[in-house]
């Protein structure tokens, strides 16, 4: 009979992993079962061996950085998931029937630059003060939902980060200094109005459509979140 | 990894085709397979062998299935519709790359000359 891991020892894997900067639960679980495959297999040579001496020496073999590669990398993979799930919402505004919607968003707001440009900054001004409103409200909900769980996911993170809204936020009120020029070209005028309405449409997906639907999202993306919400 | 630079770039190809033929494989696993097909003459590392799996996965060219097996939780790998098309065509990649680089390495006499 092979020495295997008690539930104790992978609890202390699990505070290993965190302890080495792994903090979400998918990359955290993934790891601990390696860590703890790897340990049983070195117990059936050296069954002497105790636990930590065994962890230490398998975690040796993640190299000199220990898990911080597998952690960067498992953001990269994770953030172009999350990009990859924007593109198939945004899209949905450029398709029939919704795209006639756009169109009609994007003439008006431009015939309304086009007449008083001005108007941009209270209308940036409201669906930004409308757009923190929203990710101060998803940080509560993220907060309540962690804190009752324990556990964190990245992807759930990055969806009630409400991902790159801010950033958005900060371009649209830079372009403000625009609105009060004179003279401004056509082709300005234009590119304000194309400004607004993406932004209002990427709010809108962001804020309002992925985190409705995050849940299923988080199902398909990690096999284990439905059980951990149980 | 022994060699690491010429395995590098096949390390994605390896991982598919050990997934086509076994079906679902977890992380330990895979490299276990590894050391055992090659006798222990190649060995992916633990830091090049998640990271590539996520970036699959993110391609959508595998899917994860998580299973409680002991007292503990398992991520399996397998691959996807997608998955499989592009196994097939980065193993030819790869059959091509090894008969090149064959030709190269030790070029054998052209066989119309042989008599």
């Amino acid at each position: 009979m092979h020495k295997t891991l008690n539930a104790e020892q992978i609890e202390q894997l699990y505070t290993f992993t965190r302890q080495h900067f792994v903090e979400y639960y998918d990359l955290q679980t993934e790891l601990v079962d390696h860590l703890a495959n790897a340990i049983e297999t070195l117990w059936e040579v050296k069954p002497q061996l105790t636990f930590d001496d065994a962890l230490k020496t398998e975690f040796k073999k993640f190299g000199i950085y220990g898990f911080s590669d597998v952690v960067e990398e498992r953001q990269k993979a994770l953030g172009k998931k999350y990009t990859k799930l924007m593109a198939r919402y945004f899209k949905e505004f450029f398709k029939l029937p919704r795209i006639l919607l756009t169109i009609a968003m994007f003439v008006i707001t431009y015939k309304l630059f086009k007449f008083f440009l001005p108007v941009y900054i209270p209308l940036i001004l409201i669906l930004e003060g409308f757009s923190f409103y929203r990710i101060i409200k998803l940080k509560k909900i993220y907060k309540v939902k962690t804190d009752a769980t324990g556990k964190r996911w990245l992807l759930e993170e990055m969806i009630y980060r409400g991902g790159s809204a801010m950033a958005v936020a900060g371009m649209t009120i830079q372009f403000m200094q625009f609105a009060l020029r004179d003279h401004l070209q056509e082709i300005f005028i234009l590119l304000m109005a194309l400004v607004f309405v993406l932004s209002l449409m990427h709010s809108y997906v962001v804020l309002y459509v992925i985190p409705a639907k995050a849940t299923e999202h988080l199902s398909a993306a990690y096999p284990g979140y439905k059980w951990e919400k149980l | 990894m022994k060699n690491s630079q010429l395995y590098k770039g096949s390390l994605n190809t390896i991982i598919m085709k050990l997934l086509e033929e076994n079906g679902r494989m977890y992380g330990y696993e895979i490299t276990q397979k590894v050391k055992l097909i090659t006798k222990g003459e190649l060995n992916i590392t633990e830091g090049a062998l998640y990271p590539a799996l996520h970036k699959l996965e993110a391609d959508g060219l595998l899917d994860v299935e998580v299973e409680k097996v002991d007292n503990r939780m398992r991520k399996y790998y397998k691959l996807t519709e997608s998955g499989e098309k592009e196994t097939v065509n980065r193993l030819n990649e790869l059959e091509e790359f090894i008969k090149n680089m064959q030709s190269l390495v030790s070029p054998s006499p052209n066989p119309d000359l042989q008599f």
